[in-house]
């Protein structure tokens, strides 16, 4: 049996509104196996990103349980959050948030730089991973020069570049046009399945979603397989 | 992360891919390095011309008036006498000149002219010293030519007085000795030289007369009668700490055995506490006004990182969430704000620096094109030559030549001061950096 990368329980997260609570997730149950590939669908503002922004460290749930490569989310610190989003996580947004003023190896090596990698060895890492998404020749390049497809592989490299547990991804193909969507997800796909990496997408692109193995909606906070 | 990796970033935000000049955050950073540079260049150029005056007027006080110390017999000497104790000072070890001088006050007058005046009749061997020639120039005549006759004058005493080298010059000093019932003395002399200490108050003040001289018109009530010491190192620490402490040093117990010990020793820093308190406050006044500047200056850092800290948010964000820490992320910023400062500290020490040892030129070519402005004024508008407008420093209060006096402890500290205030004023930027949530920024987009 293969170890469990992700498991929650019972999951809710809640906001305070101004007259009353807005319940974005209900008791939402998810697990994980290393390697798997996992997808949700759901409509606009049903809590999509804010299941993934909790599984990924970036918040806290107010109710139930969440362990992602052994950590317990639920009762972590923020404080000691960074070191666990650094060493077992790997983030592909939307838009991909390059640093405008390095260059596309700058950027994928500097996960590795932040993780403490000397910069020589961060630099030979990055080069790898360029070459691995085909884009080795635009090592020097900004991102201002290079098209959105370009963009987008290169923070998937950078997703890669601390060799995380897992990786979230967030309508990794929402801003590019079919072809480099194409492109991106083959290599999103073909990365993580190379590195045993599990993976978890949501997206409203059902196409994308159905290349997932397990597939998930989210409904009214709650979630169901589909 | 490493410390260096951080500065490795935080260089590149301040700096980019040198493309993007309309960057709004850089621009302001690049600004805030500007301001800190040019606020420094008036502290630099204060602190090296203060310290150049100060060290200028306090040479020429103790080269040529107080002596580095002074030796007063606590009885009534004659010139006679106090002639023999600086013969027998002037073998001490240490000591490399002494000279016996009277001094007094009086009234000069010639062409219906008056100033009062400080008498000095000192050895003529003192006006020869070259320690003496280094502060004190002959402008007219020769002081070679001194004698009981004749007498000497400061270039802005015999410039009031309208003398000239050859001129006679009028003395009224007081007759009596027993004060109750002064009566005025006039003896006549021979303008033998002018000299310039190119300090103008002591070039209007002084008039040197002959000691045989002095013995003729000079009383005890109205005189004071001394030995002028001059030694190898008159700032050397073991006088300072005599004139803070009061114990003597080792030089002035061998002068108090070699005179007999019925006399006082002064150091020059008893003899000119006001006047080096007076020109040290002055100095602390301007530095700390200029430091003022500075400090606003600095401030500008906080402001132009908190521009870039919004402008960067996005990066901010985006590094927080792939794990950098907050402490990292406000390390980034702390060296950028350093950075700022520190080249706005280089560029600003050295611009001043410059400025500073060209001050003089630069002061003479400003005070010469003022005077051609006010040539061609009056010539445009027909009117009559005035006098010169054109001198921005009134010599009556500072010297006709700022000596320049490079001090580079202090310049090495105005700049780290600079540095640590620009780090300081980094520090809410950084922690407005540090506290930013990953998760609402990402939101936004």
């Amino acid at each position: 049996m293969s170890e469990m990368v992700l498991r929650c329980i019972g999951l809710g997260k809640t906001f305070a509104g101004d007259a009353e609570a807005l319940e974005i997730l209900r008791d939402v149950n998810l697990e994980a196996e290393a390697g798997s590939t996992i997808s949700i669908t759901g409509a606009s503002g049903c809590g999509k990103s804010t299941l993934l922004s909790i599984l990924g460290g970036l918040d806290a749930p107010t109710k139930g349980e969440a362990w992602v490569d052994g950590i317990p989310l639920h009762s972590t610190p923020e404080r000691d959050l960074a070191g666990f989003r650094l060493s077992s996580v790997g983030f592909v947004f939307q838009f991909h948030y390059l640093l405008k003023d390095f260059t596309a190896m700058e950027n994928v090596a500097m996960p590795g730089i932040v993780a403490g990698l000397s910069r020589p060895r961060a630099y030979e890492r990055a080069e790898g991973l360029l070459t691995e998404i085909g884009l080795a020749d635009r090592a020097s390049h900004y991102p201002s020069k290079m098209s959105g497809g370009e963009r987008q592989r290169v923070s998937i490299a950078r997703a890669l570049m601390n060799e995380p547990s897992i990786v979230f991804a967030d309508e990794p193909t929402g801003n590019l046009d079919e072809r480099s969507a194409r492109s991106a997800e083959d290599i999103l796909f073909g990365a993580v399945a190379k590195r045993g990496t599990t993976l978890v997408l949501v997206t409203h692109d059902l196409r994308l979603a159905g290349r997932a193995e397990q597939r998930f909606r989210l409904h009214e906070g709650e979630l169901f397989p589909s | 992360m490493t410390v260096a990796s951080c500065l490795a970033i935080g260089m590149r935000l301040l700096v980019g891919r040198g493309t993007d000049r309309r960057d709004l955050a850089r621009r302001s950073l690049r600004g805030a390095v500007i301001g800190i540079a040019v606020s420094l260049v008036p502290i630099v150029v204060v602190l090296v011309v203060a310290d150049g005056m100060i060290q200028g007027i306090t040479a020429r006080y103790i080269e040529l008036g107080t002596y580095h110390k002074q030796v007063i017999p606590r009885y009534s000497a004659t010139f006679g006498e106090a002639d023999d104790l600086a013969s027998r000072i002037r073998g001490v070890s240490g000591v490399e000149g002494a000279w016996a001088e009277i001094q007094s006050f009086g009234v000069t007058f010639a062409g219906g002219v008056s100033s009062g005046v400080a008498i000095r009749a000192v050895d003529p061997a003192f006006l020869l010293a070259s320690a003496t020639g280094r502060y004190l120039e002959t402008v007219e005549g020769s002081v070679e030519a001194f004698d009981s006759y004749g007498a000497i004058a400061g270039k802005e005493l015999a410039k009031k007085l309208g003398l000239r080298v050859g001129d006679t010059i009028n003395l009224i000093t007081l007759r009596s000795n027993s004060g109750s019932d002064p009566k005025p003395r006039v003896s006549v002399y021979v303008l033998r030289a002018v000299v310039s200490s190119g300090y103008r108050e002591l070039d209007a003040n002084w008039l040197f007369i002959h000691p045989k001289a002095a013995s003729r018109i000079l009383v005890p009530a109205t005189s004071r009668i001394l030995i002028g010491v001059k030694i190898a190192d008159p700032y050397a620490k073991e006088y300072q700490r005599e004139a803070a402490s009061g114990i003597p040093s080792k030089l002035t117990l061998s002068i108090r055995d070699v005179v007999g010990g019925n006399v006082s020793v002064f150091d020059w820093r008893d003899l000119e506490r006001g006047l080096m308190d007076s020109l040290e406050s002055t100095r602390s006044i301007l530095l700390f006004i200029m430091a003022l500047i500075v400090g606003v200056a600095a401030v500008n850092v906080g402001g132009a990182l908190v521009t870039l800290v919004m402008e960067r948010s996005n990066e901010i964000a985006v590094l927080k969430s792939f794990g950098m820490s907050s402490g990292d992320i406000a390390l980034v910023f702390l060296v950028i704000g350093t950075i700022v400062g520190t080249l706005g500290a280089a560029a600003g020490t050295a611009i001043g620096a410059f400025a500073a040892v060209n001050v003089n030129e630069a002061i003479s070519l400003l005070e010469r094109s003022l005077s051609l402005v006010d040539r061609a004024v009056r010539f445009a508008l027909d009117l009559p030559e005035g006098s010169s407008p054109s001198e921005l420093l009134n010599p009556d209060y500072y010297l006709e030549m700022i000596p320049i006096v490079l001090d580079y402890a202090s310049l090495a500290f105005i700049a780290a001061g600079t540095v640590v205030i620009s780090l300081l004023t980094s520090i809410l930027p950084a922690r407005k950096a540090a506290g930013l949530q990953p998760l609402e920024i990402l939101r936004r987009r």
